[in-house]
């Protein structure tokens, strides 16, 4: 069965990104990296994004603002839209590897099949990225603050019982990038520690 | 009873709740070090030495690498496999697309070879992004190993961070507390078996056993020279359990009271120390011993003597 499970994920991981890379936007070789087509952020402190009239996420930037940090920012941002909209369409802002593409659609539709939404406050904190192997693979992570958020029921409105453990407790949330030879970083696992961020 | 059922379901529906409701991804521990947690791997840990234990901190010399899989026709038919999950979860996908994807598998069939794809060890902490700096899968020649790709070299350095001694338990006699110049004997319990191994496989490709045997021990006794005397030329593998009568020779004689002490007390260290040998010889290579060290407070008191004339 074990053997099963990591060929599995071998393979899905295979389908993102290939030896010979796919570029799903185009032609890989006359594309500019994507990575250089956005906006390199470079101012510190905190940033405030609304989603939906209904979820705030503080983001703290620290001084030393690494352009990899976007790559958590931007999943944790574009997961929140999907749960907070009930729709997945947002994770395609995400640059994934198909076996994190397909666990992140599972999970946002996890509560979204549950007729949940989120509101209230979330924070983004110790941004960092915690290592970079070979300039081809990162580990990028972030602090998230949530306990001031609820998962609401979209039928009643009402907070629904129980809460998430990911909602009562800050936790530390990792992603696992690739750098393909397009120049685009791809995100190719998560992880997540709960007690990563007690500290 | 009717009441109990309620509660049975509510108790249920809280432990999948509190199961199921994770952040999203594989949970892992933050600034762990030691020991080895394979991920994406077939690599099998056996042996008595891989259960249980203390490890050393031992730390690869790679923490990710390139393991064999499927041959070319394999490889393709599970890719087509996935022609689903491909047009569910790629941006903008098309059947053209989609082929240009299946073509790089197309290629290898009929070639001799395999696709080999990346595993890690979880327990280092750049574990996580070592794995993600190599590529999804490559296709490798028979006969051959990749750049990156697993040696049986790095086989052996797996089972050696996986290897793990008994924690020994520390027995002392006098037991709660000594005296000055009484020598303080000193021996080991709870190791069983002074050897233990370890194997990592992968199954049908290549194995590779360490074996780690208690040699010696090693008694610090939590100060200088000049306050203690250090005697382990009997202690042997396991120390010297006291007998009445018997001639001292493992364990320490204290020469000052240690009151002046953090604790009014010296702490004694006992350290295992077990060399580390591959079976077969399959890798020539020597790794360091594991040492494992097990601690006891130790209060050591004068006595006094009332001399009358």
């Amino acid at each position: 069965m074990r053997r099963v499970l990591v060929l599995l994920v071998i393979v899905l991981a295979g389908c993102g990104q290939a030896e010979r890379p796919y570029a799903p936007q185009g032609s890989a070789s006359s594309a500019p990296p994507k990575s250089e087509t956005r906006p390199e952020p470079t101012a510190s402190g905190p940033e405030t994004v609304t989603i939906g009239g209904r979820l705030r996420v503080d983001i703290d930037w620290p001084a030393d603002r690494d352009p990899l940090l976007k790559v958590i920012t931007d999943y944790y941002l574009a997961s929140r839209k999907a749960l907070v909209s009930g729709s997945d369409r947002y994770l395609q802002d995400v640059d994934f590897e198909l076996t994190a593409a397909r666990d992140t659609y599972d999970w946002v539709h996890r509560y979204t099949e549950q007729e949940k939404t989120m509101k209230g406050a979330a924070r983004l904190y110790n941004l960092r990225v915690a290592a970079v192997v070979g300039g081809k693979g990162a580990q990028i992570n972030a602090c998230v603050d949530e306990s001031k958020a609820r998962l609401v029921s979209t039928r009643t409105g009402k907070a629904v019982v129980p809460q998430p453990d990911w909602v009562r407790t800050p936790y530390l949330q990792a992603a696992l990038a690739h750098r393909g030879d397009d120049g685009v970083w791809r995100i190719r696992g998560l992880r997540y520690d709960m007690k990563g961020c007690t500290g | 009873m009717n009441r109990l059922v309620p509660l049975a379901v509510a108790a249920l529906t809280m432990l999948a709740g509190s199961l199921d409701d994770q952040p999203n991804g594989r949970a892992f521990k933050d600034g762990t070090t030691v020991g080895v947690d394979l991920f994406n791997s077939k690599i099998v840990i056996s042996g008595d030495g891989a259960r249980g234990g203390k490890g050393d901190g031992y730390v690869l010399k790679r923490p990710c690498w390139y393991e064999p899989g499927q041959n070319a026709s394999e490889m393709l038919k599970t890719q087509q496999g996935l022609r689903d999950y491909f047009f569910k979860f790629t941006k903008n996908p098309t059947e053209e697309k989609f082929k240009q994807f299946l073509k790089q598998f197309e290629d290898q069939v009929g070639k001799e070879g395999r696709w080999w794809g990346p595993a890690y060890n979880a327990s280092d902490p750049k574990g996580q992004a070592c794995f993600s700096s190599l590529d999804p899968f490559v296709f490798v020649p028979p006969g051959t190993t990749p750049p990156a790709g697993i040696t049986i070299q790095e086989l052996a350095e797996i089972a050696r961070a996986a290897l793990t001694v008994p924690e020994p338990t520390v027995k002392l006699s006098p037991d709660a507390k000594s005296y000055v110049n009484l020598p303080t004997w000193v021996w080991l319990e709870g190791i069983g078996e002074p050897r233990r191994s370890v194997t990592a496989t992968i199954p049908g490709v290549m194995s590779a056993t360490v074996v780690a045997t208690l040699q010696d021990i090693k008694i610090d006794p939590g100060t200088t020279k000049d306050r203690a005397e250090v005697r382990e030329d009997g202690c042997g593998t396991s120390g010297k359990q006291y007998t009445k009568g018997g001639t001292f020779s493992c364990g320490v004689r204290y020469l000052r009271s240690s009151i002046d002490q953090p604790r009014e007390k010296y702490t004694l260290t006992v350290t295992t120390v077990w060399p580390v040998q591959v079976t077969d010889n399959v890798v020539p290579f020597q790794f360091a011993p594991v040492e494992v060290g097990a601690t006891r407070d130790v209060p050591v008191g004068e006595i006094q003597s009332n001399v009358k004339p």
